[in-house]
């Protein structure tokens, strides 16, 4: 992404866990309704939000997948996790959805370098 | 670009962070973060040599001034933070 | 330069809004601008004035308050996570039922628009959470 405005939102926290998924998602949605360029990236307790198991009605709280589905109707279709992130939770790419890109942690940096814009939730 | 790390060493946020510096990024720790003065052997001192410094205002909320004289830890006071940022278009923070 | 921040941390839960309000002051006092700071997440609680902490503790909604009136500095509260985590203003209070409220001016409820623009329109943005 080059664009002089695209967003990179990180997601660090895992679904039930805060409510800093929910709103960092909402936040790349918002962007994204927008018309800012918007791509996401799951590290570590984050990418359990990939899981494409994931219940729709956890336990008393709002289920974070139909938001995570909402994502692809906004046209972010780049949702990112580093390998290390996945071997830290020991979570296998079998279980992960299918629009999943996998980055090195060592390119993180100049991943990070190519956006305009970045939130850390 | 610019990290600022508010959590201490053995958290996931620090562990981000050290992945996503790149070589002429800078490291301020602020907050829990400080707490990094008592860890010298911590590899980002060495790493981040030169461009990481700790916040003096929570070295000393933290009862930590004595720790970082000894170890000779670079600080950097809330009026050197606010000119660091304005070196450094992007900034992340990690907490 | 122009300066933005995002504050994410609760009162008296997290030291994020101390450690904002420091940089505000510190960044106001070097001849730089603050466009604006946006409450999110738990930082939506700065804002209700209904914060009654002990008379030796900083009173946070009103330290932004005093920031706001010696600066003129918009303050932005996002308005779907603050409803959630039951703060009002009078209007959304009414507009919900709800008997009282707690969000009053110099803070105003918002969008997440608000947030984005704000980080799009400042030379520098920083995050305290």
């Amino acid at each position: 992404m080059a664009e002089s405005n695209s967003l990179l939102v990180i997601i660090r926290h895992a679904p039930y866990g805060s409510n800093l998924l929910r709103e960092g998602v909402d936040t790349a949605l918002v962007a994204a309704a927008f018309g800012q360029p918007v791509d996401l990236l799951f590290l570590g307790q984050g990418a359990m939000a990939l899981l494409k198991e994931q219940g729709s009605g956890a336990p008393g709280q709002k289920a974070s997948l139909p938001t995570i589905d909402m994502l692809e109707m906004y046209d972010i279709e780049h949702l990112w996790t580093t390998e290390e992130s996945l071997a830290a939770i020991g979570v296998p790419t079998s279980m992960l959805r299918n629009d999943v890109q996998f980055l090195k942690a060592k390119a993180m940096p100049g991943f990070l370098q190519q956006y305009a814009q970045i939130l850390n939730f | 670009m610019l990290h600022i790390l508010t959590k201490a060493l053995n958290s996931d946020a620090a562990h981000q962070m050290q992945q996503a510096v790149g070589e002429e990024d800078i490291v301020v720790l602020t907050e829990e973060g400080v707490q990094a003065a008592l860890k010298t052997h911590w590899e980002g001192w060495q790493a981040y040599q030169s461009r990481i410094y700790l916040l003096a205002e929570d070295v000393a909320a933290w009862g930590l001034n004595t720790a970082v004289t000894a170890n000779g830890l670079p600080t950097v006071d809330m009026n050197g933070f606010v000119t660091l940022t304005e070196h450094h278009p992007q900034i992340v923070t990690w907490y | 330069m122009e300066y933005g921040l995002l504050v994410m941390g609760a009162p008296y839960t997290s030291p994020a809004p101390h450690s904002a309000l420091r940089f505000a002051h510190t960044l106001l006092a070097q001849g730089h601008h603050l466009s604006g700071v946006f409450f999110y997440h738990e930082g939506v609680h700065n804002a209700s004035s209904l914060m009654a902490p002990p008379q030796d503790e900083l009173n946070l909604h009103d330290a932004w308050i005093e920031l706001h009136r010696a600066h003129n500095i918009p303050l932005d509260v996002c308005i779907a996570a603050a409803l959630r985590r039951g703060l009002a203003s009078e209007a959304e209070a009414l507009r919900h039922g709800k008997a009282s409220f707690n969000i009053d001016a110099p803070f105003e409820l918002t969008g997440l628009g608000q947030l984005l623009t704000l980080q799009q329109r400042c030379d520098r943005f920083i995050t305290f959470a």
